[in-house]
């Protein structure tokens, strides 16, 4: 009888320090995971299309923290740019020849993981480098008197970046990020004028942490 | 944090992935196309026959022609072009037969009345957009809107391949000029957008000259 009184008490403190140790788990793996929103600006390069700096983008991302220094999360962002090419004669093949003014787009949407190191582990200002990696589907598009054409294709996608997290608050989750990143693409695209093999792209964002 | 969160949703569903161009910077004029027969020796011809009017198509089953001061005025654009480039145009009907060269011009004038919306063109939005799932638009409710566009088509005819060998009389068209673009309120900015579209068809085509 007296046995089964201490078996019932042992069952439930190990129910309860179960319990408990569940809340602690599922609090620490909440304060790992951040999220971050931004507002993010680029340029293709070398593109011969719309090789202009245009701040149509936004990057969104949520990271888990593997340790102090490493975290590693999925991400996608988007981006466009235009480019307006004044009235010229083109020649479309050796007998025919297009005369027209062009708006260009290239709209841009990659996704993927993407990991980061902290160079800096302080508790207000964390510069740190990363890189993502995923796929990448990208839309070129001439519009041209009444109509216009476009093509879009899928291409794997890389980009190194450097930035900082800023945590000025005294609420630790929320802060500020800045990055500049540099990306390329497989992407390759069929425009009016050429053929795009390759998407590179330079640019910054910034954004805020949660 | 739910706050945050939901703030976050409201502002990716209020950004529109991709952004649209400003259109206003495209300019009015008429995006001139032209293409030819790349073995033609266009200095072997000296005489060209252009007929006083411009055939409208499409306006009905028959054939009609426009021939008011008008179309005129863009036949005489023609006629100076050719004129120019060193050959002589030949106006009397019997003359036909004895022209190297014939030049037919063509109008047309179309309101694109869309009804079912979207599709249209390359630039309309994607339903990929949406997501892979998706494989095609369609309208749950008629919608329309319309926009008019004006077409001037000139072909040039090689008249001298009258080849009795053989049983093909097909004439071979060796220049094909194309000027499309909006059509506006005004008639007389209509015309000059034709106009221009004229000259710039034979601008870009050089090789038209027998000097």
């Amino acid at each position: 009888m007296k046995l089964s009184y201490i078996t019932k008490i042992l069952a439930a403190a190990i129910c309860l320090i179960s319990i408990n140790s569940t809340k602690v788990t599922a609090q620490e793996t909440y304060d790992k995971i951040s999220f971050s929103i931004g507002w993010q600006a680029n340029a293709p390069i070398n593109t011969d299309f719309t090789d202009q700096f245009n701040g149509w983008g936004m990057n969104f991302e949520v990271n888990y923290a593997i340790n102090n220094r490493w975290s590693l999360g999925g991400f996608f962002n988007f981006n466009t740019n235009h480019n307006y090419i004044d009235r010229q004669t083109i020649k479309l093949s050796d007998t025919e020849s297009l005369t027209t003014d062009q708006l260009r787009s290239m709209f841009q949407l990659p996704f993927g993981l993407t990991t980061s190191y902290k160079l800096w582990n302080s508790k207000i200002f964390q510069p740190y480098v990363g890189a993502k990696a995923g796929a990448a589907y990208a839309k070129a598009t001439t519009y041209y008197g009444t109509g216009g054409l476009y093509d879009k294709q899928w291409g794997f996608y890389v980009s190194p970046e450097i930035g900082a997290k800023v945590y000025p608050f005294k609420n630790k989750r929320f802060g500020f990020h800045v990055a500049g990143f540099y990306s390329f693409s497989t992407n390759k695209l069929q425009t009016l004028t050429n053929e795009i093999n390759g998407l590179n792209n330079a640019g910054f964002r910034l954004g805020v942490l949660f | 944090m739910k706050k945050i969160i939901y703030l976050a949703c409201m502002a990716l569903l209020a950004v529109s992935c991709e952004k649209e161009p400003d259109f206003d910077k495209l300019d009015s004029d008429y995006v001139v196309y032209t293409d030819y027969a790349k073995d033609t020796d266009f200095s072997k011809f000296q005489t060209y026959f252009l007929p006083d009017s411009i055939l409208e198509a499409g306006s009905s089953n028959k054939a009609t022609f426009w021939k008011d001061e008008n179309a005129l005025d863009l036949i005489g654009v023609i006629e100076s072009e050719m004129n120019e480039r060193g050959y002589q145009r030949l106006t009397k009907p019997e003359e036909k037969d004895i022209a190297d060269l014939g030049i037919q011009v063509t109008y047309v004038a179309e309101t694109n009345q869309v009804i079912t919306g979207g599709g249209y063109y390359g630039g309309w939005w994607d339903y990929g957009f949406w997501g892979p799932w998706w494989d095609s638009w369609y309208y749950s409710f008629p919608i329309s809107y319309s926009y008019d566009t004006g077409t001037i088509i000139i072909e040039m005819l090689d008249c001298t391949q009258k080849d009795s060998s053989t049983s093909k009389r097909q004439l071979p068209v060796i220049w094909y000029a194309n000027g499309q673009g909006y059509r506006y309120t005004s008639p007389r900015a209509n015309q000059q957008l034709l106009i221009n579209s004229i000259e710039q068809a034979f601008e870009q085509s050089q090789y038209i000259t027998n000097k």
